[in-house]
């Protein structure tokens, strides 16, 4: 595992922002972070990169603990984050500049595709930037010298179409030989490049997998019900999202094992069957109802 | 060259870049605050203060040690190296000149050799110390502001504490003049200097924050009971 942690905790004002979380990212993977707002997902990261202090557990990367990560550590991990805080009146050019003598392994012919890709103006100062060239150049500087590992916080925020195209073209040329670790609720194509998927939700963990596994036990379930059906009050707690229109009762199964399966789940709930269709679902399909079921659940 | 000293020269390096006009300024001021006599010099003499105090904040801030967000906290740099550039960009920038003014007053006014090297040396250590708590508040802060707020309201409580013991020991403030008052001065350095470097150490070494807040505030405590203390004796 090229990052890991355990029970790891973090307080802030009192409360606690990071509740005893065990993530495991292997080596290679491009995982997604998903949540809500306030889901605890910058925290984990800040603490992944010992910007924050646990306050109960630990954490560690390339088998290192993360409170005693130094610049050699950082040679090897990139991160790009939307709230990342630049020197605004520095240039591009003189900002790239300024990283370049840094990094042992800091790649010049890299760093000018990516510059040429993002379409990054030399001359500009940082503070003038779109919110996207801005974001871009985070992630530039954060890819030019090869690392390790890629920690991104937020990168698809906010981005218009054309943008986000570029920064998932180059996601999906870095995975593999990069291990990413991305945190975002902007779920719109991760499953191009996503190997694994996490999801957060009030601090905690809720789950971590692959995200082939986790397709296969999500379905999109819809079943024909007789007229006088009623929504039973209690339903099994892998189904999210579940509503009813008119004779059709829709939801999502996040713990989908087999069609034989699900059919006496539903007898179970006395739901009589009258047609049942079930959908595999992209990964975009299941993080909308995973972050809204949350949203549901924190009362946001 | 090693890795930190790489470091120390990219951050030295993008600190000129940024801050460059203010570092003209400062110089220029050097140069006018050493030809000036009277009131004229006065004045240059007060801005020059001022535009040091402000170079020294904005220099420490541009990477504040305190902040989540700031760049240099997930780059090859350490504190410690971060730290060290500072204080090498504030040399250049502010100590060299203000030196390289002075000694070319003094040769110019005629001077003598011999009595070139302890002038300058007595004149910019104790300018050395009266720059340490500026450049702790401003790395115990991350806005200009915040550090203008905190050497305010270290000032004020010195003088609410003064004025009291002035008043206790029925003094005048008319009556310390400089020769009362210079031999606690020594006693007064060594306790700013002492505790401004302990602030920067726990701020930038073993990255303890709250302790350095607390180093901060127990010196400018002493540093006030210091200077009542005396009061009272005399």
């Amino acid at each position: 595992m090229i990052v890991e942690t355990t029970a790891l905790s973090h307080m802030f004002a009192g409360r606690e922002v990071v509740r005893d979380v065990g993530l495991q990212v292997p080596m290679g993977a491009a995982m997604v972070l998903l949540g809500a707002n306030g889901a605890g997902k910058t925290s984990l990261l800040r603490l992944l990169l010992n910007i924050l202090r646990p306050s109960k557990g630990g954490a560690r990367l390339f088998g290192r603990d993360s409170r005693c990560l130094g610049p050699e550590d950082f040679q090897r991990i990139g991160y790009a984050a939307e709230s990342q805080i630049l020197p605004g009146r520095l240039s591009v050019s003189a900002y790239f500049d300024y990283l370049r003598p840094l990094y042992e392994r800091w790649d010049g012919a890299l760093e000018q595709h990516l510059r040429r890709h993002f379409g990054l103006p030399g001359g500009q100062r940082i503070d003038l930037l779109s919110h996207g060239a801005s974001m871009t150049l985070r992630l530039a500087t954060a890819l030019a010298f090869r690392p390790t590992l890629l920690i991104l916080d937020e990168p698809l925020g906010g981005l218009d179409q054309d943008v986000r195209e570029q920064v998932l073209d180059i996601l999906i040329d870095r995975a593999g030989d990069t291990t990413i670790l991305m945190a975002t609720q902007e779920i719109t194509d991760i499953d191009r490049f996503a190997t694994h998927v996490a999801f957060m939700a009030d601090g905690r963990l809720l789950f971590q997998e692959e995200t082939g596994t986790l397709a296969a036990r999500m379905r999109d379930v819809r079943v024909q019900v007789g007229e006088m059906w009623d929504l039973p009050a209690t339903l099994p707690e892998s189904w999210l999202t579940a509503t009813r229109t008119g004779r059709t009762l829709g939801f999502i199964d996040s713990g989908f094992v087999s069609e034989a399966v699900l059919r006496q789940q539903l007898a179970d709930c006395g739901i009589e069957i009258g047609g049942l269709d079930i959908r595999p679902l992209a990964l975009r399909d299941i993080a909308v109802p995973l972050i809204r079921a949350q949203r549901g659940e924190t009362g946001q | 060259m090693t890795r930190p000293f790489i470091a120390m020269r990219a951050i030295f390096i993008k600190d000129m870049r940024l801050l460059w006009p203010l570092m003209l300024v400062c110089a220029a001021l050097f140069l006018l605050r050493a030809g000036l006599p009277g009131p004229a010099g006065r004045l240059v003499e007060t801005l020059s203060i001022g535009a040091n105090i402000f170079l020294i904040v904005a220099a420490i801030q541009l990477d504040a040690p305190s902040g989540l967000r700031l760049d240099w906290r997930t780059r090859p740099i350490t504190p410690v190296t971060l730290l060290v550039g500072k204080l090498g960009f504030l040399t250049a920038s502010l100590l060299l000149p203000s030196m390289v003014a002075d000694l070319l007053h003094d040769v110019i006014a005629g001077v003598g050799p011999g009595a070139l090297l302890p002038r300058l040396l007595d004149d910019h250590g104790r300018a050395v110390i009266m720059a340490l708590p500026i450049i702790a508040m401003a790395a115990l802060t991350t806005r200009l502001l915040d550090a203008g707020v905190l050497g305010l309201a270290v000032a004020v409580l010195n003088a609410i504490v003064l004025s009291v013991m002035l008043t206790l020991a029925g003094q005048s403030p008319d009556q310390l003049d400089e020769q009362v008052l210079w031999p606690m001065v020594p006693v007064l350095a060594a306790i700013v200097a002492v505790g401004s470097i302990l602030v920067l150490w726990l701020h930038y070494v073993p990255r303890r924050e709250g302790a350095a807040r607390l180093a901060f505030g127990i010196t400018a405590l002493l540093a006030a009971a210091t200077q009542a203390g005396f009061i009272l004796t005399l």
